[in-house]
């Protein structure tokens, strides 16, 4: 399938793609990355900033030796410069079956939201790997660079469907650990699952990723809309059920659960360093893409 | 305790049914949500937190048991046998004086005796009787010995408040009679302020009475008189306003003239105490106002009204060539308007004397005092005056000291009434007597007589002028509420219409000789009575005014003094009270109970 129809398909105009073109994503810390690329790492490499001077050691490059110290002090001084080299984004989709819920479902969003994120990484020059993970079984796309890489990902992005039962944590750790550059880590889920979200942040960030969240969530999910004696079943687990009478007692209490699940999740990347942005799933494309954007992922 | 529809009961059954219902396994409805993960903790919560939780089902089933046994109770009528106040024939004397028009109990004292009255109606026991009637000044009747506590309540709800006062011996005298064989079981309920007139005149009563008070202590300042006197050519205004209220209050007495405000004094009164104010009254001004614009407990002795006095004027033509006695004794009519000529012409006068000149011939049917009317007539002399004695034409009327030295022998009809005779060597002779009721005729010539010099003529000129002169329109220029008026027609007034203070008007075509009463004195205020007179009108005006302390007396009386004979025993009886309605409330708010409940999740 060509770029174009699967834009289409994933919801990407012509106009918004090029306004993607002209964002880069921003990291907040320096990290290194797999290859030569543009962005400032922490290794010591071949650009034009100064990063530290040394003493010299036979071998080294006397290009790099530093002859004004050398006529001043009489002293060998081998000057060191910063390396450039892009950046490794991993981008984690759950495909969990609670993402197949909300009008128009939460998966539709985050496959589209996933794939403006690899497109932006994809034209600067990093490094993107996709993963969709909650799935029957961790699947991924191994690392691609420029733009030819966007129709690989993107077609792996349209093949996606929400149905899977698997254990999120598990996945999450088994795709962070394929690579060991650490790089920027963007997981696009619900949060909804056992135990909540932070166990699987605390492993990414661990391994010393800078990790950014995006919550998506159905407004029915939020506060629901629904009441009487309801027997509710767990789509992730039919075994799991609650047998409960819905009144605005109730469902009150539930809006102040999941209320302060949220704002547990956000003090918690607040406090690590880890970007945190809530959508509903029924927002629009645009305005959740350069929503995300401007809150923590790009300049 | 009983129940008047017991039948009823038999819906009993549903109560097991509503268990049976609630038992059924309750039956929820399935739903997929992503995630359940949340939902555990509510519902844990709920357990945890509500000690009613294992038994929410049992709390709304006992809820919906209750209302359904609430309900049952109401729809078979239970009721309660009380004490009642009512006796097996009762008398329920509705105090319907002008007190009860005021405002210290809400909304006003009248509706306060309604509720009570409603409240003894519903305690009437099975079988028994109720007369009511309403007290004023002259009792009235509503409804008698009814048994229908419907028909008794819509009495009471049509019966209306008067502005007069009442009449507490005619009141208990007409309860009586009502009650007149059926003593063994009578009473008689008072319901009122306790202010009535003939107190003293209570005859004592063959039942027990009950007094049931209304009304507070609350402030009243009352216009308690109103008059209008002529002090040394001037018209003056005197009116008395009076505190009734137990405390101090400052009185703002307006005086109005026709309509418009003419002097405003302020003076404080005590409690109980009167004071007196005065205006001195415009020339033209036709009827007085006095208003205390204050709000207070009763409006309807705020203002009161009197006529100028000095508006009722008889009018006399004396048609002579000159009779200065004569002139003199009719100018001192109270009242009276002379006016003199030499000639007669038919005009707007009370009365025509005609002094040595023929009276008109033809249909004149106006009121005429002749003397000595000229005609072919023998002439003697007189010796002695015979007076009848009896006729009030001639009361204090002296005699004896009056000669008359010749008098013309006329020829009164048979019909004449003849005052006084002469003596003559021929016999009597007629000298003074009258012809129907409007003429009167002297057969002599004053000149011939020395009667004008004697305090006789003036008492005479009166008494013949008052039999002459026709009636004031009204009989009393002011009453009150209640009263009658006896309205006096102009001899050829042809309609009468009154107008009364609302505004509205009653009028009636009248009759020669026909003097109607008037009873519809309810307002207080000015009414305008103006009579049709040929091609014109004749108008007069009495003032209704509330110069009643009984009235205006707010002070409760706690307790009635009535007489009752030693025969009179209380009677006790009992009454079903309704208890149905309550039940009916009490179901209503547990079926809002459990629908609160429900909502709440307990």
């Amino acid at each position: 399938m060509s770029a174009g129809r699967l834009a289409q398909q994933l919801g990407y105009s012509p106009s918004f793609l090029n306004q993607l073109r002209a964002l880069v994503l921003q990291n907040k810390r320096m990290l290194p990355g797999p290859g030569a690329g543009r962005r400032r790492s922490p290794r010591a490499g071949s650009s034009v900033e100064l990063m530290d001077y040394r003493n010299y050691v036979p071998g080294d490059d006397l290009r790099r030796l530093d002859w004004n110290v050398l006529a001043r002090l009489d002293s060998l001084f081998v000057r060191v410069f910063r390396a450039e080299e892009n950046l490794l984004v991993r981008v984690y989709v759950d495909v969990s079956r609670s993402m197949a819920f909300g009008e128009p479902s939460k998966f539709a969003l985050a496959r589209s939201l996933a794939g403006a994120v690899a497109y932006m990484g994809l034209i600067g020059y990093d490094r993107v790997e996709t993963a969709a993970l909650g799935g029957p079984s961790l699947q991924i796309v191994p690392t691609a660079s420029g733009e030819p890489g966007t129709a690989r990902v993107w077609s792996f992005l349209a093949n996606l469907t929400p149905d899977g039962r698997g254990d999120l944590l598990r996945h999450t750790v088994e795709a962070a650990t394929r690579l060991k550059e650490p790089g920027l880590t963007i997981i696009i889920t619900d949060g909804l699952v056992e135990g909540g979200l932070t166990p699987t942040l605390r492993a990414l960030l661990a391994m010393r990723h800078e990790v950014a969240v995006v919550q998506i969530l159905d407004r029915e999910e939020l506060a629901p809309s629904f009441e009487g004696d309801w027997r509710l079943t767990d789509a992730e687990n039919t075994a799991r059920h609650v047998e409960i009478t819905l009144t605005p007692v109730t469902a009150g209490d539930y809006r102040q659960r999941i209320a302060a699940y949220t704002q547990e999740l956000r003090d918690f990347c607040r406090k690590q360093g880890a970007g945190y942005f809530q959508i509903a799933a029924h927002t629009p494309l645009p305005d959740a893409v350069f929503g995300m954007l401007r809150g923590t992922l790009a300049r | 305790m009983g129940f008047l529809v017991p039948v009823a009961l038999a819906f009993s059954a549903i109560i097991p049914g509503i268990v049976a219902l609630y038992f059924l396994k309750l039956k929820r409805r399935e739903r997929e949500i992503s995630s359940t993960w949340l939902w555990r903790p509510v519902l844990l919560d709920r357990q945890a937190n509500s000690l009613w939780q294992r038994l929410r089902v049992s709390l709304l089933l006992l809820i919906q048991l209750i209302a359904a046994a609430a309900l049952i109770l109401a729809v078979s009528h239970p009721f309660a046998t009380v004490k009642a106040v009512t006796a097996g024939n009762t008398v329920l004397l509705l105090d319907a004086t002008g007190a009860m028009q005021a405002t210290d109990t809400e909304p006003n004292r009248f509706e306060s005796a309604r509720a009570e009255a409603r409240r003894i109606i519903s305690q009437m026991p099975a079988g028994g009787k109720m007369t009511l009637v309403l007290l004023t000044r002259s009792p009235e009747i509503l409804l008698a010995h009814a048994d229908s506590r419907e028909a008794l309540r819509q009495a009471v709800e049509n019966a209306q408040p008067t502005a007069g006062d009442g009449d507490l011996a005619q009141g208990l005298a007409l309860a009586n009679s009502l009650l007149r064989g059926r003593e063994q079981d009578g009473q008689i309920i008072i319901i009122g302020s306790g202010h009535y007139r003939g107190a003293g005149e209570i005859a004592p009563s063959a039942v027990p009475v009950t007094y049931i008070p209304i009304g507070a202590a609350a402030p009243n300042l009352a216009v308690s008189t109103l008059t209008t006197r002529l002090v040394e050519g001037q018209l003056m205004a005197y009116a008395q306003v009076s505190n009734y209220g137990p405390a101090t209050a400052p009185a703002t007495a307006e005086f109005w003239a026709d309509g418009t405000l003419v002097g405003v004094e302020r003076q404080s009164l005590e409690p109980g105490a009167s004071r007196a104010f005065s205006w001195a009254v415009p020339p033209d001004a036709r009827a007085v106002e006095v208003r205390l614009p204050a709000p207070d407990a009763l409006a309807l002795d705020n203002r009161a009204w009197a006529l100028a006095a000095g508006q009722q004027r008889s009018r006399i033509n004396l048609i002579s060539v000159g009779n200065p006695f004569l002139l003199r004794a009719l100018q001192l009519i109270p009242g009276a308007e002379v006016t003199t000529s030499a000639t007669f012409k038919e005009g707007d006068f009370d009365l025509y004397v005609f002094d040595r000149i023929k009276p008109p011939d033809g249909a004149y049917a106006g009121r005429m005092l002749l003397i000595n009317p000229p005609g072919p007539a023998e002439e003697r002399f007189v010796g002695k005056i015979i007076p009848q004695k009896s006729d009030p034409l001639l009361r204090f009327v002296d005699t004896a000291d009056v000669h008359i030295n010749v008098a013309n022998v006329h020829t009164p009809s048979p019909d004449a009434r003849v005052l006084w005779e002469g003596e003559t060597e021929k016999g009597s002779i007629p000298l003074l007597w009258t012809e129907g009721n409007d003429r009167a005729i002297f057969g002599f010539s004053l000149q011939q007589s020395d009667l004008p010099l004697r305090i006789a003529f003036p008492v005479l000129m009166q008494n013949l002028a008052g039999w002459l002169l026709p009636p004031a329109p009204v009989d009393a220029p002011q009453v009150a509420p209640g009263e009658s008026v006896a309205l006096r027609p102009w001899p050829t007034a042809t309609r009468l219409d009154v107008k009364l203070p609302d505004g509205s008007t009653q009028g009636w075509e009248i009759t020669p000789g026909m003097n109607p009463p008037y009873l519809e004195t309810k307002l207080p205020g000015l009414y305008k009575v103006t009579q049709q007179v040929g091609g014109g009108t004749r108008e007069a005006t009495f003032a209704v005014n509330l110069f009643s302390s009984l009235v205006s007396d707010l002070t409760p009386v706690p307790e009635l003094q009535v007489p009752v004979l030693p025969e009179a025993k209380a009677v006790q009886t009992e009454a079903p009270m309704d208890i149905w309605r309550w039940l009916g409330w009490a179901a209503l708010a547990l079926v809002g109970l459990e629908w609160w409940v429900y909502r709440r999740g307990y």
